[in-house]
């Protein structure tokens, strides 16, 4: 009796002890949003302030997501409620466990996922794995993620991506007001995981990148795995999978265009290209690039947006949501929205607020 | 697997677990197993210089007993006086043969993997001198973790069969567990066989008061390490490592700082052993007894690490003492001399010489360490010489030497000594020792003292702030403990939520305010490298 006693109280003593442990850690963790450091926990985070099963469409995928698709512009010309989980150079097996994890929140008709990453097999940074699962709430499908050979995170890593406060519990002398109070706050972000970009930097190639070849790029066997992976996934949660490549004449060719085409055929998954539709969405090399064609900045962003909202809302069963009063908070981040872009494109802001 | 890693903790929790939860019969072999676990791991190939040393001292013991009974059992047999003193004395002799092995194999692994390249060095520096065209090349050699300890650990264990001072052990688990038992591994305490063996072959019943205690003690030690040691080291690596760039008082900081760095590290982690072995209800050996209360130098050393201190005085001290050489030594001295106390002295510092060589020496493959060790035999000598003629002074003064004052500068003296003695410790070669100490009367950088320059050296201002709190921790626990305080035993009495609150707040303190993880560098533990 007194062992079990003894066994009960070591236990509560060791459960508080996790509770405090959870509860202090993500004070440590960094919050800067800003153009400098970048947008990614406002972009993960405010994913997870969107009510349950509201969203029609999720976008998967890395940078090419969250600066080449604006959900909220899809929004104000479709009325379709979309929202970009996306993170820097996000890898496919990454995807995977973010359309797992979006899946737990959200019942979307259509996950979207951008294959850009398909032809690379090496795992994200260190860096950038910090961008994306520090920001991501404690999971079984993060902590899937984070151990899985795949990333090939060596013990420490996995130590302090499953638990940030070792990592950044050097912050201490750092902390501010903002660590605290947002410690445990979800930041609801209006622009919905997608980073306004005002830069330009033209694209200035003539030539045609898609008659380009090059028999290096092959699908790996980790990306393969992962697609087929994420396809049973979407069949076992009945949510369409539509593949897209946004444009990207400095890394797409016609070896990835050939590739990706012939997987999707063998999956049966829709695949849209859309570097073969340039001329439908309009696009311009000379205005609508941030570096030369690597990422698009707001001009192309809101063209893409608005081409991807279209072939929505003529392939799927979505229906207009604008009007619909559990919808109200999206006409409100769309004002925000428009006030945020008048405001960038005028070079006047840095940072952008997000609501709490 | 560091001892100061989350995976120590957890093979900790996994074996503390495993130990309580094995038969009694198998409890010793849980321990075995999970330190030759604990070796391989850190060691790998290198884990067969651990089981040489253990086969060797294992079976030269049992030779030593076998020489022992046969030698009783032939003068059984023998009538004759003169015959059985002559078996003796041929068993005696045969002994000391099998021991010098022992010791040579043990020593032998010791001395060539650690000290090859310094003698390799210092003969290459010497046939040049002699115009010789020959060179010793040296050797890469990665040293096995923790040998100089074990290595000391299993020789006493000879040595102490060789005198009799117990019956060899026919178990070799036991001899095994002895040697390899996986928290005293890397810095110790030097345990002694009679006193840790049969404690590590015993089973022990589970005790919430072990656990509890033993934890406390793991916390205290990483709290000391990850707090205040590593955090001391940002200032002063950044200081040793550049010390041209600094003078005056950044210096005596640093020196300072490093006495705390390795003070707080090293009784750091002989809490974390202490308290590992103690929460499976095994009590080691104390290496440190508040040491910075000493008010000389002798008996500083008899509170800093302790069992290096004790083996040295059993297996190097004794022995010369009683040696026929020092025999004839102290009968020499006394025949010119007469029945002084300078005739007394003589022979003790002969003996002491080579205790304070071997301690400079076992530090380290290098000058500075055999140095290190003989400032401490000149300053103990110097003492021992000049002791007649303080007790005069004092008399002639009347100065009381029990008072408060005079025990304070008495510390005061002893610190200061040891100051010195750190700083060529630390310091990468005697040469920048001297350097460093000659920069301290420059007295420049004074400013940097007022205008907050001297707290942004190799860390921030906050980190001084906490380094203040815990130094100031420390200090009152020592305090308390030298005040005759059982502090565990006191926590114990208080409340429960003050009691967590308070374990609460060390866990979360080293945590947050621990020296570890990416944001810092790797920080080994001084000792562990020795």
């Amino acid at each position: 009796m007194k062992k079990l006693a003894t066994v009960i109280r070591v236990l509560i003593f060791l459960m508080i002890g996790i509770v405090i442990f959870f509860l202090l850690s993500p004070i440590f963790i960094p919050k800067t949003i800003n153009e400098e450091k970048g947008f990614y926990r406002a972009i993960i985070q405010g994913f997870y302030t969107e009510p349950k099963n509201t969203l029609d469409t999720v976008f998967i995928g890395d940078s090419s997501i969250y600066k080449g698709v604006s959900p909220i512009k899809i929004w104000e010309d479709y009325g379709i409620a979309c929202y970009n989980y996306a993170s820097p150079t996000q890898k496919i097996w990454d995807s995977y466990y973010c359309i797992k994890e979006v899946l737990e929140h959200q019942k979307p008709k259509v996950i979207v996922l951008n294959v850009d990453q398909a032809f690379s097999e090496k795992p994200m940074s260190k860096f950038y794995k910090r961008h994306l699962y520090d920001n991501m709430p404690t999971t079984i499908h993060k902590v899937e993620a984070i151990v899985d050979k795949v990333q090939k995170n060596s013990s420490e890593e996995i130590t302090t991506l499953l638990f940030p406060i070792f990592r950044f519990h050097s912050r201490w002398s750092e902390l501010e007001d903002d660590d605290f109070t947002n410690a445990h706050t979800k930041l609801h972000y209006p622009l919905k995981g997608y980073q306004i970009v005002r830069s330009i930097k033209p694209y200035k190639s003539k030539k045609d990148y898609m008659i380009k070849e090059n028999k290096k790029d092959i699908l790996g066997p980790n990306a393969k795995l992962y697609l087929k992976k994420i396809k049973e996934l979407c069949d076992e949660k009945q949510v369409q999978l539509l593949w897209i490549e946004t444009p990207a004449p400095k890394t797409w060719n016609k070896t990835k265009h050939q590739e990706m085409t012939k997987l999707a055929v063998k999956y049966q998954i829709p695949f849209l290209d859309l570097n073969i539709y340039l001329k439908e969405i309009g696009l311009d090399w000379e205005k609508d690039t941030q570096d030369e064609g690597v990422h698009m900045n707001i001009y192309g962003a809101e063209k893409i947006s608005n081409f991807l909202g279209k072939y929505l809302k003529e392939n799927y069963p979505i229906s207009d949501h604008r009007g619909q009063s559990m919808y109200r908070q999206w006409e409100s981040d769309l004002k925000e929205y428009q006030a945020q872009k008048a405001e960038f494109i005028q070079k006047k802001r840095g940072i952008i607020n997000s609501k709490k | 697997m560091s001892i100061n890693s989350l995976y120590f903790v957890a093979f900790v929790a996994i074996i503390c677990i495993l130990y309580y939860i094995f038969p009694k019969k198998a409890k010793w072999a849980v321990l075995l197993i999970a330190s030759y676990i604990y070796y391989f791991l850190a060691s790998s190939k290198l884990i067969v210089f651990l089981l040489l040393t253990t086969l060797s001292i294992y079976l030269i013991a049992l030779a030593l007993g076998k020489i022992d009974s046969k030698a009783k059992d032939k003068c059984k047999e023998i009538e004759e006086k003169e015959l059985k003193k002559k078996i003796k004395q041929r068993a005696k002799t045969k002994k000391k043969w099998v021991v010098f092995l022992a010791i040579l194999i043990n020593f032998g692994f010791l001395g060539f993997l650690k000290y090859f390249n310094f003698i390799a060095g210092n003969l290459n520096s010497l046939l040049e001198l002699c115009h010789f065209q020959i060179e010793i090349p040296f050797q890469k050699f990665i040293l096995p973790l923790g040998i100089s300890y074990y290595t000391l650990q299993a020789v006493s264990y000879v040595i102490d069969v060789y005198r009799g001072k117990y019956e060899p052990d026919k178990n070799i688990g036991r001899v095994a567990l002895f040697v390899s038992f996986f928290p005293q591994i890397v810095e110790g305490p030097i345990g002694r066989y009679e006193h840790l063996a049969h404690q590590l072959y015993k089973p022990h019943e589970f005790q919430y008061k072990n656990l509890k205690f033993g934890a406390q003690l793991m916390l205290w030690g990483y709290f000391k390490k990850m707090v205040i040691a590593d955090r001391a080291g940002l200032f002063v690596n950044e200081v040793f490592g550049h010390y041209a760039n600094y003078s005056g008082i950044t210096i005596i900081l640093a020196i300072i700082l490093y006495t705390v760095q390795i003070y707080a590290e090293f009784s750091g982690c002989m809490d974390i052993v202490r308290g590992t072995a103690q929460m499976m209800g095994i009590e080691m050996a104390e290496n440190f007894k508040r040491p910075f209360f000493s008010t000389s130098v002798q008996e500083f050393w008899r509170r800093w690490h302790i069992t290096l201190g004790a083996w040295l005085k059993d297996y190097i001290f004794y022995p010369i003492s009683f040696s026929k050489f020092t025999m004839h030594l102290t009968n020499g001295a006394k025949k010119i001399f007469g029945n002084t106390y300078l005739s007394k002295l003589i022979p003790a510092a002969f003996a002491l010489f080579f205790v304070w060589l071997g301690n400079g020496i076992w530090h380290g493959a290098s000058w500075k360490y055999i140095f290190y060790g003989l400032y401490y035999y000149i300053i103990m000598l110097i003492g021992m010489l000049l002791e007649p003629l303080s007790n005069k002074i004092l008399n002639l003064l009347k100065l009381n030497t029990k008072a408060f004052s005079y025990r304070l500068w008495q510390i005061f003296r002893t610190t200061i000594v040891v100051f010195i003695g750190m700083m060529i410790f630390r310091s990468h070669r005697l040469l920048d020792a001297w350097k460093m100490f000659c920069s301290i009367f420059t007295f420049k950088g004074i400013g940097s003292f007022f205008d907050g320059s001297l707290f942004n050296i190799g860390c921030i201002p906050q980190d001084f702030i906490v380094l203040i709190i815990g130094v100031v921790i420390m200090a009152a626990v020592g305090l308390l403990q030298e005040k005759g305080y059982h502090i565990r035993e006191r926590i114990a009495k208080q409340n429960l939520l003050f009691r967590w609150l308070l374990y609460y707040v060390v866990i979360f303190a080293i945590i947050i305010f621990g020296i570890y993880g990416p944001g810092y560098a790797a920080s080994d533990f001084i000792y562990g490298q020795f």
